[in-house]
């Protein structure tokens, strides 16, 4: 299986303190993962790093792994699409690497159809969007993300009458209609009724059939619930990894858990 | 496109057309050329003015409104519009004047004879009378209405291409622009400048060639095509709003950063909105200064800047209309009461002197307003018309 992002060896600091040490994590394609940690373990800068939002003091960044057949050698060698170190966030969101923000972010006072309208996969050239028009496939693809996401009903409505659980759920959708290669989604199920956590659940499983992605909470529940390999991270380096079972008898993970 | 035409005739726009035509010709019936001159001819060129100044209010509500740059500079831009057709107007009309004044004379002039006497006539007043090299254009009408697009265009990219990149936003980019305002200002009040330091351009409103139609006639002219720019600017801006296009601005302006994470280079959006109606804005102060009559450097101060953005608010931002409404009716009481025909109210020991009081109510209406409806005028009349659903 080919690797998709590959981050090598990235540290940060903010005015000395070390938010992320040494890390390195990789994510093959259509994969589900998780990373968990407690408050202040380095996952949201961890996620700004990949995006563009953070520059790394060191380390590499790299994405869209791929074998070329060396003529002169006879073999294989593997190269990297992209060097995300170089890229702006609007580059990098482009590439295939959609990002859901810890607190639902939606355009709130537009309604929920413009909303996905938005997101579109199509080009992002202003020049190009001030004749954009939507499409019947584009309609009936919206349509398709909407029932996904279980917001149908709610198409018109504007997006800040939502109910926290449908933003999250509205934000998720807009990712899809960007159609992203990595998915990147921080406490998706934070502020969420029981139910709604099932449902988000089962939205995340489907959604790794044909996209690598990447979840980022801190209940130990709600990972269990998706039976993904799990990642610990703690003052910006790994604590442990493998399955939920693995890691959460681990020592140093229920120190960090439950020791304070 | 049938979308887009049925989108040119929804209901607001159509309003608005037959709204503005209507008013066109009832002002022409009652003026002094053709009608019964009720109107005098000076109200149709502060009516004319009013427009151009409600064509700069909606490029304000688009940049500000809309995209969410509170710019402090729009009104310099205007000002250099301004500057722009008034060089050619002035250069003309000079050049007409010498060589009239020349056909006595035995022998014809030479060139050299003819430009000093043109340089003669326009930079005396700053002690000069070599015809500066950004002059160079002066002679030619098309060139100069070139340059009304140009000059602040290609300042608005250079300046708005290295503010938006470095990520300057909100209250800091206002001081940045309101910056480059108080510079350009500073600058054309000296006298090297080359565009006649703080006297400005001066007799503007006697156009080169058609003069012999008399000022009535002529103020006429200007108030209709600043209608005619008035509208297309408003389908244009209403069409656009209205679009994909419109969606995305609007949410760069509520959330720039989900915006930029969808994959769009925000950026670019802010500079192309930040050109479009700096270049707008001049056209309007091309249609504005020979209706005026004169320009010169005050015109361009920060403080006009900010009052352009005091219109918006009042009106209504985020509501092409609002923008409209708020210029005209601040613009057109403004002139009322600067204009001395406001009653004084006399206090016993002290009279209110609206020349001098002017401002202080409107600072005083600008607060009211803003504590007591967020959306200006507009959002005051909403509130009270369109029932809550």
């Amino acid at each position: 299986m080919n690797t998709l992002l590959k981050v090598e060896k990235i540290s940060v600091s903010f005015d000395g303190f070390k938010a992320i040490n040494n890390l390195s994590y990789s994510i093959g394609k259509n994969e589900l993962k998780a990373i968990i940690g407690p408050n202040g373990a380095g996952k949201t800068t961890f996620m700004d790093i990949i995006t563009g939002q953070t520059k790394p003091d060191e380390g590499k960044v790299l994405f869209g792994e791929r074998n070329v057949w060396l003529e002169s050698d006879q073999k294989y060698q593997v190269v990297w699409d992209e060097n995300l170190l170089m890229k702006s966030e609007s580059q990098i969101a482009l590439l295939g690497i959609g990002r859901k923000f810890q607190r639902p972010t939606v355009f709130e006072l537009k309604t929920v159809f413009e909303n996905l309208f938005i997101s579109m996969k199509k080009n992002r050239n202003p020049f190009s969007v001030l004749f954009q028009k939507l499409n019947k496939d584009e309609k009936n693809l919206i349509e398709n993300i909407l029932d996904e996401i279980s917001l149908t009903n709610e198409q018109d409505r504007i997006a800040g009458e939502l109910s926290h659980g449908q933003k999250q759920w509205l934000e998720i959708g807009m990712l899809l209609t960007q159609e992203p290669k990595l998915l990147l989604i921080d406490e998706p199920a934070a502020g969420m009724t029981s139910n709604e956590r099932r449902q988000t659940v089962e939205i995340l499983k489907k959604l790794s059939e044909d996209k690598s992605v990447i979840v980022v909470e801190h209940d130990m529940e709600f990972v269990k619930d998706l039976e993904c390999e799990v990642t610990v991270l703690h003052e910006g380096s790994i604590l442990s990894e493998g399955s939920i079972e693995h890691v959460s008898s681990n020592n140093e993970v229920i120190e960090v858990y439950l020791g304070r | 496109m049938t979308n887009s035409i049925n989108d040119l005739l929804a209901r607001h726009t159509l309003i608005f057309t037959i709204v503005i035509v209507i008013f066109s010709l009832f002002i022409t019936f009652f003026s002094e050329p053709y009608g019964n001159g009720l109107i005098s001819t000076s109200f149709v060129k502060t009516l004319g003015k009013t427009v151009c100044l409600c064509i700069i209010a909606l490029a304000m509500d688009v940049v500000w409104g809309y995209c969410g740059i509170l710019s402090l500079g729009h009104f310099a831009f205007f000002g250099l519009g301004g500057y722009m057709i008034g060089m050619w107007l002035m250069y003309e009309r000079t050049a007409i004047i010498v060589q009239e004044a020349a056909t006595n004379e035995l022998l014809p002039l030479t060139e050299t004879e003819l430009s000093n006497a043109i340089g003669n006539q326009i930079f005396g007043v700053v002690g000069g009378y070599d015809i500066p090299s950004i002059w160079m254009f002066a002679d030619s009408l098309g060139l100069q209405l070139i340059l009304v697009i140009a000059v602040p265009g290609i300042l608005a990219f250079i300046f708005g291409w290295l503010a938006f990149r470095s990520r300057v936003t909100g209250v800091y980019l206002s001081i940045l622009t309101q910056a480059l305002t108080l510079a350009l200002s500073l600058y054309l009040f000296q006298n090297d400048s080359g565009l006649r330091g703080n006297n400005g351009l001066s007799g503007l409103q006697n156009i080169p060639g058609i003069e012999y139609l008399g000022q009535e006639v002529i103020s006429i002219g200007f108030f209709w095509a600043s209608c005619i720019f008035l509208i297309i600017i408003f389908l244009i801006f209403h069409s656009l709003m209205k679009s994909k296009f419109g969606l995305i601005i609007t949410s760069i302006r509520d959330n720039e950063t989900r915006v930029r994470f969808l994959g769009y280079n925000v950026e670019i959006y802010k500079l192309f909105i930040f050109v479009l109606t700096a270049i707008i804005s001049s056209i309007a102060g091309a249609l504005y200064y020979p209706q005026a009559g004169i320009i010169n450097p005050a015109e361009l101060a920060p403080i006009a800047s900010i009052y352009l953005a005091v219109w918006v608010a009042i009106g209504g931002r985020g509501k092409l209309y609002g923008a409209i409404i708020g210029a005209a009716f601040v613009s057109l009481f403004s002139s009322w009461f600067t204009g001395g025909q406001a009653p004084d109210i006399p206090l016993g020991i002290f009279t209110i002197e609206w020349v001098n009081w002017w401002t202080v109510l409107l600072g005083f209406g600008f607060v009211i307003i803003t504590i007591f409806s967020e959306n200006g005028i507009i959002g005051f009349l909403r509130n009270i018309f369109v029932k809550e659903k």
